[in-house]
Parts: structure tokens; C-alpha cells; sequence
């Protein structure tokens, strides 16, 4: 992670998990669908909450929030699956992360984004870009790729 | 039995006596001969067996003797002796022989003493030969001859002999059985016949006794009832004994006393006009019989004069006491003395009542007689007590009653007045009733005219509750209608998002339409927020609407209650118009009674005058009778007047007080109690006018100006 890769403006997709706000790259958004039924798999770590059919391929969902450490996702009208594509070891993954809602799509300036604390906070960080200021607040910018580890994102490829 | 009783008494007793006496002699005689028949048989045998069988045995002992001195010695001498006392055996059992051949009577005996005497001819021509030999010497042979032919010889004499004992023997036994037999027989004949003698000699005294007995006893009982004056039995003589005799002169005895009862029971019965006749100079009986029945018949004949005379009310005659003796004059003494005893009183109460009728009352006798005389004198003395009393108690009632019937007068012309006071008091009280009944009747119709209103105002609410409730659904409806919008807001949202997104991966050339997108969320977010506050707004909306309703329910109840409320006041005001008009038809009835009230009080002034009429008539009336002695019969009247007034409602007032309008008087009567009276009438007091003339003893409290009242009419 260095300042350059984040030197020009980018568009971000916030939503938000608890009350605190996140942000992805737009670019690895593929899209944001309602929460619909989801197909749960047995024998998979309690973060894999199953699969979901999108447009004749099987995605599985991961729950952020308790990959995050937070309590489970509960259904409201606001919860969504965003669709990201996760790169790992040159593969591109597609996977459906469940958001307690979705807020918009930003631009933000690469001068307004501050680098990610090394320590103080509850979450690792090596999988946060940086932390966006948008609207007075901090925004945290996650990179996805790095969010999962290896032997999860094998897992769920293995679940296609 | 007849023929028996007809037989003598005596004749009976020698009957009876001599078939006892012929059965005792047949007794006797046959126990006599029965008894000499065994003294026979005794005799046989003691004197005639028995001196047969000794005979029988000497003549045995005698040849035995002979035997045995036929050879005992050798000597001479004593040959000699033993031959002569052969002889002698020989005499001692020829004599005995002899003896039983005379003795003997039966054949069979005879035969036998002939046999032993056959026997002895060969033993004696044998002994004889022995004794030849013997004294010959020739000893052998002699005792050859002995042993051969003189032992068995005599054996066999002996033998006979035995024979002739048993025989006698046997006669003995005979003799002795028929003795026996005889007896028995005597024994049992006189047994049986001593049992018929006794039952014949029972049965004889049996027989004797009650015929003579019985009819001792009848006659005893009709002696016994004679002496206790029982004259009714029967005597019915059916035998000519003795004792017929005695019942004969029984029942001529009976027949006369008799006559001398029914006699008596004439005299008795009041019947004089029998005939005694005398049965014999010396019949006391019939004589003072006689003399009884003239003597009453003159008795009779006195009272009956003297009953005569005081039937025809001639009280002076008397009874001719010197013409009877002993009791019968005291009787007519006595009657003499109980006419005079009659006279007396009857002469006293005669006067007393002839000066009664005269008007004037006799002071009390005071002559004694006895018991119930004495009675009539107390009844007559009591009689003018009560006279004296009742005459002096009815002329202080006229005078009261005069006294009375003029208060009654005033009284009435008071109430006259009160009467017409209480008619204008009672128009009044008509007229202010009638406005009261319009009032209420004014009243009644506003209660129902609110009631109606009330009942609308419940209706009005109910609508407007169902109305409210309307507005609530309505409400409820757009709040869901709100929900889909919202829901259409937020996948318009979704969708922008997406558009964004696409738009940002198509880069530069997705830049226009990313703003569009962006303009389409605005849009969206801005459609998200209006539907909340819809939302929200139709949420108040209906939580007002619904306490509005609930609000209106509460009202509902509380408008029919006021309904129910007023309804009652309507009935309440109702009923008071109804317990109004009773009030009116009572006050018109009441209006009526006191207009009868008016025409009674001078009903009663005009009877007060009629009783004050009558009342001097009274007063006049009683003058009639004197009062014998006015001190000590005033005093006692004083003392009667007392109950006389408790018990007529009188008022006590003595007889001069009547004219004298004294203002203390005790009995005036009482207007204001009167008026008090009708006034105060209690609800138990009977229904008309009270006349209350009782308070004789008043305090005077008022009665002064009354009393002046009183002095006016």
C-alpha cells in the first residue's frame, strides 16, 4: 500500500455496516441487488452465509459484519448483497457481501484520504485503503482483496 | 220321688236306718258261720286227728316194746316181768286199736286200721311160739323163730301202722287246706259285701239328707227374706211332709203380712178409702192400720180447710189443734205456725209496697224474722236503699243533663262558626293546589321535551363514533398505500446506485449518465423522505381519530343515562300531577264534611234544646217519689253519684249547684277540649264528632271565660 496508487480521484460505493460507514472502489463493484433468499451450504465457516443464484452462476455471500467481528446481519429493508470481484493470486473471485445498507456512489479526491492507523482500532488494517474524508466524517476505504485470506477465498471458490 | 217326698220324715229315716241295719246283720251272720266253719275244721283236727295219730303211735310203740322185751334176758324173774309187761303193751295197743276203730268214720281209714289188725294175728301167733320156745329153752330155735318169723312180722305191723299215721296226716293237711280255703272265701264275701253295705249306706244318707235339706233350706231363705221385708218369693208346696206343712203355714203367714204391705203402700200412696179388715182379735197390725187411716183422713181434712182459706186469701184461719194428740197435733200446730210465719212478712212487704206506690219511700224496716224471711226483709230494705239511690241518681242526671244539653248548645253554635273559618281556608288551599298542578304539569312537559333531545343526542353520538371509526380505516389504508410508495422509492434508489455504478466502470464515458443516476437517487431519496412523513403523519392521524371515537363512546353511555334520568323525572313529575289531583278530590271532599259539620253542629243545638226539654220533663217525672230521711240518703246518694257518674260520662254535680252559673263549678263542659278535639284528632280516634263532656274534674284552666260564654245562652 503506498500514496500513489491512490493518487487520482476515484469513485467510491459507501454503505454502511453497524453505524459505521465503508467505502469500495466502484471498480469492483459489479452491482447491489436486494437481499433475496439465499441457499445456505452446510459444513462452511459461519461468515459463509450460502449462495445465491445471479443471472445463472452461483455466488456465495459472505456476511461482513461478522467478518468484521460484529454480530450477525439481520434482514432489514435496507440489507443488500454487493457484488464484488475479488482478485487473489491473479484470479478474479465474484462474491456477494451482505451491507446493512447501501448509501451511494462518491467521488473522492486522493488529498482528502488519509492513510490507514497503524494502531487503535479494532480491525486489521492492512485490508483498509484509507480513511476517506467525505461530509465532515471519516469514511473507511476497504480493499477487497484483501479483506479474505487465501484459504477462504479457496473455499469459496470451491463452493462455485 | 214324688211318692217319696210325700213319705213322713220319720217313715225316711227308718227306710234308710233298717237297709243299714239288714246289710250289717247279713254281715254278721255270715262272718259267724264262716268262723264256725273253721272252728269245725280246728276241732277235727285236734281233737280227732290228732288223737288219732297218738292212738296210732302208742299202738306202734307198744308192739316195738313188745319186740324188744322178747329177748333180753335169761333170768327168771325178769321173764316174768318182761311177759307181764307184754301183756301190758299188748293191753295199751288193743286199747288204742279200739280207740281209733271208733274214731275212725271215713272207709279208707277203717281199712287200714283193719289191715295193722290182720297184721298183728300172725305176729302175736309168732311171738307166742318164740315165747313157747324160749321158755321151753330151746333158745336156738327161739331165736330162729324171732329172726325168721316174729321181726319181720312185727316190721310189717309197723309198716300198717306207718300207713295209718300218714293217712291221718294227709286227713290233717285236708283239714287244715279247707280251713284255708274257707277263710278266704269268708274273707273276700265280706269284703265285697261290707263295700256294698257302705256305698248302699252312703248313698241311703246322701239321698236322706238332701231330701230333707233342701227344702229345709228353701224355706230358711223365705224366712230370711220375710225377715228383711222381701215378701215377692215364690212358695211352691209340691209334698205333703213335714216340711210342706211348715211352707203351707209359710205362705199363709206371707200372704197376710202381704195384704198389710199392700195396705201401707195405699196409705203410702195417699189412697185412704181402703177397708182394713181384722184377721183375729189380737191383730194389732189391721187395728193401727185402722186407726192411722182415720186419723190422716181428719188430718187431711184440716190442712185441706186450711189451704182452702189461704188459697181464698183468708189469712186468719187457723187449725183446730185440740181436736188431734201426740204428733198429729203438733203437725197441725206446725201449720198453723207456718202460716203465721207466711202472714208476717207478707203483711210488712204489703205495706211497704202500697206507700212505694204512693210516691213515698219508707225509711228501712228494722223487725227481725229468720232465714229467708229475713232475706225478704234484706231484699225489701236493699229495694228502698237502691229505690232511694236510683231516684236520687236520675233527678242529678235530669238536672246534669238539662245542664249539659245548654253547653251542648253553645258548643254547637261554635262549631258552626269553626266550620265556615275551615270552608274559606279549604277554598285556598284549592285555589294555591290548581297553580301548583299547572306547575308541574309545566314541569312534566319540559322533562319530556329534554328526554327526546337526550335520546337524539345519543343517536348523534353513536353516528359519530361509527364515523371516526370510518376515518381510522381510511387512515390506516393510506399508511399502507404510503409503504408501497416507499418501497417504489427505494428500489428507484437501488437502481440509481446500479446506474452509478455502471456509469463509474464505464468511466469517462459513463460520466453523463452517472449524473443522471445521480439526479434519479436524489429523486428517489427525496420521494423516500416524504413518504416517511406521510407515513408518520397518517399514523398521528389515526391514534387522534381513534381517541376521538373512543371519546365519542364514552359520550354515549353518559347521553342515555341522562335520557334514563330525565325520563324519570317526566314519570316522577307524573305521578305528583296525579298525587296532586287525589289531594284536590280529598280537599273537595273535605269541603264537603265541613259543610256537613255546619249542618250538624245546628242539628245538635237543635237537639241540645230538645234534651234540655226532656230533662225538665225528667226532672219533673222523678218529683213523684219523696225521699224518706234526707241526711244519711243524701249522704249516700253524694256517694253513688260518684260510680254513676264514672259510668254514664256525666260530669259530678250535685243538685243545687244546677242553677247557680258558679265559675269554679266542676262540671262544666269544656269548649276548648271539644274544639282541641276535632282539632288534634288522632288518626285512631273513631271518625265523626267527639263529644268529650268526661273532664268533670277540670282545673279551670279557661273555663272562667267560657263559663261566661255558658251564662249567655
Amino acid at each position: 500500500m503506498s500514496g500513489t496508487e491512490i493518487a487520482e480521484a476515484t469513485q467510491y460505493l459507501t454503505f454502511k455496516l453497524d453505524e459505521e460507514v465503508f467505502a469500495l472502489d466502484v471498480a469492483k463493484v459489479r452491482e447491489i441487488l436486494d437481499f433475496t433468499d439465499i441457499t445456505k451450504v452446510p459444513q462452511t465457516p459461519e461468515f459463509m452465509r450460502g449462495v445465491i443464484n445471479l443471472w445463472g452462476s452461483v455466488v456465495p455471500v459472505v456476511d461482513m459484519r461478522l467478518k468484521f467481528g460484529m454480530s450477525k446481519t439481520n434482514k432489514t429493508v435496507n440489507t443488500c448483497i454487493v457484488v464484488v470481484e475479488v482478485a487473489t493470486e491473479g484470479e478474479t473471485t465474484v462474491l456477494g457481501a451482505l451491507a446493512d445498507s447501501v448509501q451511494e456512489v462518491i467521488e473522492i479526491d486522493p488529498g482528502q484520504i488519509e492513510p490507514a492507523p497503524r494502531i487503535g482500532t479494532k480491525l486489521r488494517t492492512d485490508f483498509i485503503r484509507g480513511m476517506g474524508k467525505h461530509d465532515g466524517r471519516f469514511i473507511m476505504i476497504l480493499d477487497i482483496d484483501k479483506v479474505f485470506s487465501s484459504d477462504e477465498i479457496t473455499l469459496v471458490r470451491e463452493l462455485r | 220321688m214324688k211318692g217319696f217326698n210325700n213319705l213322713k220324715v220319720g217313715t225316711k229315716l227308718g227306710c234308710g236306718f233298717g237297709i243299714v241295719l239288714i246289710l250289717m246283720s247279713i254281715l254278721v251272720l255270715f262272718g259267724i258261720k264262716s268262723m264256725g266253719q273253721i272252728q269245725d275244721h280246728l276241732e277235727h283236727i285236734v281233737k280227732n286227728n290228732n288223737v288219732k295219730m297218738y292212738n296210732a303211735n302208742a299202738a306202734a310203740k307198744a308192739f316195738l316194746g313188745i319186740s324188744n322185751n322178747l329177748r333180753m334176758t335169761d333170768n327168771e324173774a325178769a321173764k316174768i316181768a318182761q311177759k307181764d309187761r307184754i301183756e301190758t303193751e299188748r293191753k295199751i295197743y288193743g286199747d288204742a286199736i279200739t280207740k281209733l276203730k271208733e274214731m275212725e268214720d271215713a272207709q279208707e281209714g277203717i281199712q287200714l286200721i283193719k289191715n295193722s289188725e290182720d297184721a298183728i294175728v300172725p305176729a302175736k301167733a309168732a311171738n307166742k311160739k318164740f315165747m313157747e320156745l324160749y321158755i321151753a329153752k330151746k333158745t336156738a330155735e327161739a331165736d330162729a323163730v324171732l329172726m325168721n318169723e316174729s321181726l319181720p312180722l312185727t316190721q310189717k305191723i309197723l309198716d300198717e301202722f306207718d300207713k295209718v299215721i300218714k293217712y291221718e296226716q294227709q286227713r290233717n293237711q285236708t283239714r287244715y287246706e279247707e280251713a284255708v280255703k274257707a277263710y278266704k272265701t269268708a274273707t273276700w264275701f265280706m269284703f265285697i259285701l261290707a263295700g256294698i253295705a257302705i256305698a248302699l249306706a252312703v248313698l241311703t244318707a246322701v239321698f236322706l239328707t238332701r231330701g230333707i235339706v233342701r227344702p229345709l233350706n228353701e224355706g230358711v231363705n223365705v224366712a230370711n227374706a220375710v225377715a228383711v221385708g222381701d215378701l215377692t218369693k215364690n212358695i211352691d208346696i209340691d209334698r205333703k211332709d213335714e216340711i210342706g206343712q211348715l211352707m203351707t203355714a209359710m205362705k199363709s203367714m206371707v200372704d197376710n203380712i202381704k195384704e198389710s204391705a199392700s195396705n201401707a203402700e195405699k196409705i203410702a200412696a195417699g189412697d185412704l178409702s181402703l177397708d182394713i179388715r181384722e184377721k183375729s182379735d189380737k191383730d194389732v197390725l189391721s187395728k193401727s192400720m185402722k186407726t192411722v187411716v182415720e186419723t190422716l183422713r181428719s188430718v187431711i181434712g184440716e190442712a185441706r180447710m186450711l189451704t182452702d182459706a189461704t188459697l181464698d186469701g183468708k189469712l186468719t184461719t187457723r187449725g183446730n189443734e185440740e181436736a188431734f194428740v201426740g204428733d198429729w197435733r203438733k203437725l197441725v200446730v206446725g201449720i198453723n205456725e207456718l202460716i203465721n210465719a207466711f202472714v208476717g212478712p207478707i203483711n210488712m212487704t204489703a205495706d211497704y209496697i202500697d206507700r212505694i206506690s204512693k210516691g213515698e219511700i219508707p225509711r228501712e224496716t228494722t223487725d227481725s224474722y229468720k232465714g229467708d224471711f229475713n232475706d225478704i226483709k234484706n231484699n225489701l230494705n236493699t229495694m228502698i236503699r237502691s229505690l232511694n239511690e236510683v231516684v236520687t241518681s236520675i233527678r242529678e242526671a235530669a238536672n246534669q243533663v238539662a245542664q249539659g244539653s245548654q253547653e251542648l248548645s253553645s258548643s254547637a253554635q261554635q262549631l258552626s262558626q269553626g266550620s265556615t273559618e275551615q270552608a274559606a281556608a279549604i277554598e285556598e288551599t284549592s285555589s294555591s293546589m290548581e297553580q301548583m298542578v299547572s306547575n308541574i304539569r309545566q314541569s312534566a312537559d319540559n322533562a319530556q321535551q329534554t328526554d327526546k333531545i337526550a335520546v337524539k343526542s345519543a343517536g348523534d353520538a353513536k353516528e359519530g363514533g361509527k364515523s371516526v371509526a370510518d376515518t381510522v380505516n381510511a387512515m390506516k389504508q393510506i399508511a399502507k398505500k404510503i409503504s408501497i410508495i416507499e418501497e417504489i422509492a427505494r428500489q428507484t434508489n437501488l437502481l440509481a446506485l446500479n446506474a452509478a455504478i455502471e456509469a463509474a466502470r464505464a468511466g469517462e464515458h459513463g460520466k453523463g449518465f452517472a449524473v443522471v443516476a445521480s439526479g434519479v437517487r436524489k429523486l428517489a431519496e427525496r420521494s423516500q423522505t416524504a413518504a416517511a412523513e406521510i407515513s408518520e403523519l397518517s399514523s398521528s392521524s389515526v391514534q387522534i381519530a381513534e381517541k376521538a371515537g373512543e371519546m365519542l363512546n364514552k359520550l354515549v353511555p353518559d347521553i342515555q343515562k341522562t335520557a334514563e334520568l330525565v325520563q324519570e323525572i317526566s314519570a316522577a313529575s307524573n305521578e305528583q300531577n296525579v298525587g296532586v289531583e287525589q289531594i284536590n278530590k280529598a280537599i273537595q271532599q273535605l269541603d264537603l264534611v265541613i259543610q256537613q259539620n255546619a249542618g250538624a253542629s245546628e242539628e245538635m243545638a237543635s237537639t241540645s234544646e230538645e234534651l234540655s226539654a226532656q230533662a225538665e220533663q225528667l226532672q219533673h217525672a222523678i218529683s213523684f217519689f219523696r225521699v224518706d230521711g234526707s241526711g244519711t240518703s243524701a249522704e249516700k246518694a253524694e256517694k253513688k253519684t260518684v260510680k254513676a257518674a264514672v259510668k254514664t260520662n256525666v260530669s259530678h254535680i250535685t243538685h243545687e249547684k244546677t242553677n247557680r252559673p258558679a265559675p269554679a263549678m266542676a262540671g262544666s263542659s269544656k269548649v276548648e277540649d271539644f274544639r282541641g278535639g276535632m282539632a288534634g284528632r288522632q288518626p285512631g280516634q273513631p271518625k265523626g264528632i267527639t263529644l268529650d263532656l268526661s273532664h268533670g274534674d277540670g282545673d279551670g284552666k279557661g273555663s272562667d271565660k267560657l263559663d261566661g260564654e255558658f251564662e249567655r245562652f
